[in-house]
């Protein structure tokens, strides 16, 4: 016979997730990227070395919307191209269900759709929180600040030249293994 | 508490992001360029190869170059003109995957193409120089990713 309280405990415990115990985990799964006009989304996947150490890599398509502004951009052409991000990520447990984690390294944007060998480059400074959900997932939210770009690589910058806050935000879901 | 939501609710919405480029030269200004035939000199080269490589580099500014009109004519009216020279030096690649190679190109060489451009106005002010070098054991590889470097230079300026 199950107890009313072994069934909030257990309830409890698949809230909570499993803490990093391991010595290598993976996180895989996809991750959005919070933009206005753009749509960007693709896979990532950080390695856990430890408990506070990981590599963290992206790997996303970036098309921009029908209809918003462009210049040197043929109007029904949406595909731009693709970021390709490989970082160190510096984790610290919360606790059991969450972890902040900062990381840096180097955010790659090779522009196809522009013009084939036309690229932007960004050495990224991010902070992120990561939720251990139920059943062996997690989720994360990621806020990313270029330390130095490429001369036209500009989060927060709208059309018009505004600049709102210089910053790039993606959510993820992702697998723990 | 309410500045400190609204920073937290701006970092976690939805942010505009701006890719652009401002253009090497002023194509508001120097609209039409006329390529110069290509001088090829050095021991890779392929005779009879100047006029496919200026069609070549014509049809990649064309299709990235900020210029309205790209043309081969030296009788066109144009703004500018462009003059390209490239040095194609053969070598023998001695690397361990040549027999690879070997069966997939015909070709044991490695061609380094060296291109060297000009662009001057029709009263011959310099606009913009430079040069731009690519590797292959392709020929014809080595030839087009060098002029598809100047076509790069020359890229159209966007913002997106």
């Amino acid at each position: 016979m199950i107890s009313a309280r072994g069934v909030l405990c257990f309830s409890a415990l698949l809230l909570l997730g499993t803490p990093p115990a391991h010595a290598l985990e993976a996180n895989l799964g996809v991750e959005g990227f919070l933009l206005e006009g753009k749509t960007a989304g693709g896979i990532n996947l950080l390695l856990l070395f430890n408990e506070h150490v990981g590599l963290d890599m992206e790997a996303a398509l970036l098309m921009t919307d029908e209809g918003t502004p462009r210049e040197g951009l043929a109007s029904d052409e949406v595909f731009l191209g693709f970021l390709l991000g490989l970082h160190v990520q510096l984790q610290r447990p919360i606790n059991p269900l969450l972890r902040l984690g900062v990381g840096t390294g180097v955010d790659f944007w090779p522009l196809p759709g522009v013009a084939w060998g036309e690229f932007k480059v960004g050495m990224p400074l991010y902070a992120e929180a990561r939720l251990h959900l139920f059943g062996g997932l997690g989720a994360f939210l990621r806020s990313r600040y270029y330390l130095l770009h490429s001369q036209g690589l500009a989060p927060g910058e709208d059309y018009s030249g505004q600049v709102a806050f210089p910053v790039l935000n993606s959510v993820g879901l992702v697998g723990v293994f | 508490m309410k500045r400190a939501l609204s920073l937290a609710a701006l970092l976690v919405g939805c942010m505009p992001m701006t890719l652009s480029h401002k253009g090497n030269i002023d194509f508001k200004r120097y609209r039409a360029v006329y390529v110069q035939p290509i001088a090829l000199t050095g021991d890779g080269v392929f005779p009879g190869n100047d006029g496919a490589s200026q069609a070549y580099l014509i049809d990649a500014l064309q299709r990235d170059s900020g210029f309205s009109e790209v043309v081969g004519n030296p009788n066109a009216l144009v703004d500018v003109v462009l003059a390209v020279s490239i040095d194609v030096d053969r070598s023998i690649d001695y690397s361990d995957d040549n027999d690879d190679d070997d069966y997939n190109y015909g070709s044991e060489y490695e061609y380094e193409a060296q291109l060297r451009f000009v662009l001057r106005t029709t009263n011959g002010v310099v606009l913009a120089e430079g040069s731009e070098s690519e590797s292959s054991r392709d020929y014809k590889e080595a030839m087009e990713d060098v002029m598809d470097d100047v076509a790069l230079y020359f890229l159209r300026p966007y913002r997106i």
